[in-house]
């Protein structure tokens, strides 16, 4: 009951306008308007980039050239001018790159501070390290000291193409391949920032590594690029979360995440995506078309992928895992929530390659307003996939008569020692639930919000204890005005 | 849907405008217009090739190479006996109508005329075709190329509150001497209010021959008519067979469709389904088994635009050495199809390491107080249940077929006549016998 109180709260709190949106006005310094091989070079430059990188840069913008935007996901959008967008832009004050919180742009600390991730209070507050991406480059980083001595690399990726170009040519673009798909060829011509991680043999990351994504400026597309390699017998659990302030005109973002897991060691990643998603009559919003995968490499690795996705317009994004090394495990948890006029195809792919391998999903689908969610999967055994397991659950509430939620699973199985098991439900939050909610005196409100946590539970006890109570906060947020 | 991902099959252009002026109804200015509609629209378009979505599992590549003319096969009667002899359901009493090699075979097709039912061939009345094949809602390029090029095929309506005695049997057969030739068949079945009706349906055909059979079904049932098909796959083993369904369901109607697919080295099985009323009914049955180069591919849809309907699926896969299946079932509920109520169940089993099972059973929502569920598996046998059969001295083969069997069963436990629900079983028993022709 506590987290529908709280929901509640929230839901006043922000009385019907989103959040988070505010625009900081600080100078920036940006590339030309556009996309052509002469801001490739301006863009690498500006990170004093190694000549190998500027040559893979090039190369994938080639390659993009003569790719074609997919159409298969059923999202649609006005067709994107990539013509029309800023490939680079960076706070001015980095610069002259601070050397501390006090150097920091006062106005930027003030943005962080009314998103509730104040710098100074995070560095007090131990446990979380907070590598923050402001509009493509990274201005401060925490912890990184402490991070060092367990001899953990967390840095920027422009500085891991400095400091640590052998394990950059190494596993940049290992896992998705340049020309994986459109936007995965994008990112590689244009990614701007994003972050590096590598925890060595045998290291426990002492505490969860987090970074909070932020689109500030008008007309800047994110183009994140994060590597996590976590070598034998490691563990770390990442957290990625964003909010962007509120904007007219779309904005896009096509991120990659790659993720390797040597023998023994296991990546948890959480994401809580609540970037703005549009008004009430769909206008505005972010367009998230991210690639994000993981390569079971080793022995008995584990990789686990959970997100709440409440925000974009426009999501696009199917975390994945490769489970190559015998024995190796994939887990997807999301939630997806979409409301007004968003429209989300989410879900994963697991590649069984290895021997023993197995994988979960578990997918929950909310859709409200005149929203679109879809769960899109894949599940395939390779014949080589000796004793593989799946489970899958995906299942769709939906909230009101003028949303759809679909379930578009793909299963292709090639090895008969696999098991395999799909399980799809479509339903709406049934009257006698809400009538025994309001009989209690709550609320149809704060009941939609306590029967949708109830939905979403097997997905939301995944999550890092940071993030379980701001996604439960969301969940009412993100519905908020879808009845009554 | 960019041009690349479909191509090209000029051969077929070149046969067509040579056969054309043979087809039934070429004397016909209207229908021989329609055929050739038909034909520039196939031309047009082209086949579709592995990168269109609905077609990911089944490749037709092979028909741009392979020229398939029209079936023009003289058959033996002695060898239509034969296949006829194990292609019917012994014991029924009903009306029989065979088609050899594309083309009614008059003396194996015994039809009394019971009141109320109208039965007529393509061949000898192409006027009662023509309107419905004008308006044919298939518009895919396979649908384009069986209008252009149809050779016979049946047209059954039902009176009003008139019920068929017994099931009308249909045994559509390939002799020898069809290799790479075609067979185009179209059927309509026309159900009035109230009406009931049972057709049985064979594909039989010889294994040597690499032949293709390609059937269009229209099903159209008005207000509270209850009509079921049952359909015998078991062609030969080299067949290409094609069939594509479209059934209308009104007010209260019942649509059923209960098939066994275990013929052909290629099948491609489309059941596209629409409700038109309120309170209908459609449950969809079937079990496909493969091995040695076989595909079974099902694709199935049914498009809730009404509410208060229910539909079910049911479907079972069996797959040996060198079998494939897909099963793409699509359920897509209108925006205004309140208390819908959609039910699909797919379970496959992978008997050899050389088996593949693919499956994409899709739920596309827009109606919120709804009931859809599906679920999909596959594996292997129960190592315990074999166990426990070994234990009470069953040998392997022997309790591997019976947990089988059971798997299948459940596809025909609830057909009402025996003799036909026998005649399933039967069928299935015989192809984990590995018997030549089921």
């Amino acid at each position: 009951m506590v987290a529908t109180q709280e929901a509640k709260q929230t839901v006043q709190d922000v009385t019907g306008e989103y959040k988070y949106g505010f625009v900081t006005d600080i100078e920036t310094e940006r590339a030309p308007k556009g996309l052509s091989e002469d801001v490739i070079r301006f863009i690498s430059a500006k990170k004093d980039e190694p000549e190998w990188l500027l040559a893979w840069r090039l190369k994938a913008y080639q390659k993009w050239l003569t790719m074609e935007e997919p159409t298969w996901a059923m999202v649609d959008y006005p067709k994107i001018d990539f013509q029309d967008i800023y490939y680079y832009s960076a706070p001015k004050s980095a610069e002259d790159g601070p050397k501390s919180l006090d150097e920091v742009d006062p106005e930027l600390l003030r943005t962080y501070e009314k998103l509730g991730i104040s710098l100074k209070e995070q560095e007090v507050l131990a446990g979380v390290a907070v590598d923050i991406v402001f509009d493509s480059v990274s201005v401060a980083t925490t912890f990184r000291k402490k991070l060092k001595e367990a001899g953990i690399i967390f840095c920027s990726i422009s500085e891991a193409a400095h400091d640590y170009p052998e394990l950059m040519k190494k596993y940049l673009g290992s896992v998705v391949p340049v020309a994986d798909n459109y936007y995965s060829a994008l990112n590689s011509a244009v990614f701007t920032d994003g972050t590096f991680v590598y925890i060595p043999k045998g290291v426990r990351c002492p505490m969860e590594l987090s970074t909070y994504f932020r689109i500030n400026e008008a007309n800047t597309g994110q183009f994140e690029r994060t590597i996590i390699i976590a070598d034998e017998g490691s563990y770390v659990s990442y957290l990625e979360g964003c909010t962007a302030p509120q904007r007219d005109e779309n904005q896009l973002h096509a991120a990659v995440v790659e993720l390797i897991t040597h023998d023994d060691a296991e990546i948890k990643y959480s994401t809580v995506q609540n970037w703005y998603p549009g008004d009430k009559d769909g206008k505005g919003g972010i367009y998230n078309f991210v690639t994000k995968r993981g390569a079971c490499r080793g022995k008995n690795s584990k990789i686990s992928w959970t997100q709440v996705e409440t925000g974009s317009a426009v999501t696009w994004k199917y975390p994945s895992c490769l489970l190559i090394g015998d024995g190796s495990v994939g887990e997807f948890y999301s939630v997806a929530i979409t409301n007004n006029y968003q429209q989300a195809d989410t879900g994963t792919k697991m590649i069984h390659i290895g021997k023993n391998t197995s994988s979960t999903i578990i997918s929950k689908g909310i859709s409200a307003g005149k929203s679109e969610a879809t769960y899109r999967g894949l599940v395939r055994v390779m014949a080589g996939a000796e004793n593989a397991r799946n489970f899958t659950q995906c299942d769709s509430l939906l909230i009101g008569d003028k949303c759809g939620a679909h379930t578009v699973p793909y299963i292709e199985i090639k090895n008969p020692t696999a098991q395999v098991e799909h399980e799809a439900t479509t339903s709406k939050i049934s009257d006698e639930q809400l009538f025994y909610c309001q009989q209690r005196g709550l609320e149809t409100e704060d009941s939609v919000a306590l029967i949708v946590n109830g939905f979403c539970k097997d997905v939301m006890k995944n999550l890092p204890m940071e993030f379980a109570v701001e996604a439960q906060k969301l969940l009412g947020i993100s519905l908020e005005g879808s009845v009554g | 849907m960019t041009q690349k991902r479909y191509f090209d099959t000029p051969q077929i252009a070149t046969s067509f405008e040579a056969v054309r002026q043979f087809l039934p109804g070429a004397d016909i200015d209207d229908f021989n217009g329609l055929r050739g509609d038909a034909m520039s629209k196939y031309m047009d378009s082209g086949l579709p090739g592995p990168k269109v979505e609905e077609w990911k599992y089944t490749n037709l590549n092979f028909l741009a190479n392979e020229n398939f003319d029209i079936a023009t096969a003289l058959p033996q009667e002695t060898e239509i006996k034969e296949l006829f002899e194990k292609a019917c359901v012994k014991g029924l009493s009903g009306p029989l109508l065979v088609f050899v090699n594309g083309h009614y075979y008059k003396p194996l097709s015994p039809f009394a005329d019971q009141k109320g039912i109208k039965l007529s061939l393509l061949s000898d009345n192409i006027q009662s075709f023509r309107v419905g094949m004008a308006v044919s809602d298939g518009d895919s390029s396979l649908n384009n190329l069986n209008r252009a090029l149809v050779t016979d095929g049946y047209h059954l309506e039902i009176a009003p509150n008139v019920e068929m005695k017994q099931p009308l049997q249909v045994i559509h057969m390939a002799t020898s001497g069809t290799d790479m030739t075609a067979m185009r068949y179209r059927v309509q079945i026309m159900a009035g209010a109230g009406a009931k009706a049972e057709i049985i349906e064979s594909y039989i055909g010889v294994d040597q021959e690499r032949y293709w059979t390609h059937g269009i079904t229209d099903v159209m049932l008005d207000q509270g008519a209850d009509v079921t098909i049952y359909q015998f796959q078991t062609q030969g083993r080299q067949a290409v067979h094609m069939t594509e369904l479209h059934s209308h369901v009104a007010d209260k109607a019942r649509f059923s469709h209960i098939s066994l697919q275990l013929g052909a080295e290629i099948n491609r099985t489309e059941l596209i389904n629409s409700f038109t009323g309120e309170n209908a009914d459609i449950e969809l049955r079937g079990a496909y088994l493969g091995r040695n180069k076989q595909s079974q591919d099902i694709f199935t849809r049914i498009n809730h635009d009404q509410p208060n309907c229910q539909s079910n699926q049911l479907y079972r896969g069996v797959l040996d050495a060198g079998g494939k299946s897909a099963f793409q079932g699509k359920v897509i509920v209108a925006r205004d199809a309140q208390k819908t109520n959609a039910d699909q169940s797919n379970k496959n089993l992978l008997l050899s390491r050389k088996a593949e099972a693919n499956a994409k059973p899709e739920l596309l929502i827009y109606a919120d107080d709804v009931k859809c569920s599906h679920g999909t598996t596959v594996g292997e046998l129960d190592p315990d249940q074999l166990f426990y059969l070994r234990s009470r001295g069953m040998d392997e083969v022997t309790a591997k077929g019976l947990l089988v069997e059971a798997f299948v069963a459940e596809v025909f436990d609830d057909i009402a006549d025996e003799t036909l629900r026998t005649a399933f079983k039967e069928k299935t028993a015989r192809w984990l016998a590995h018997e030549v022709t089921p």
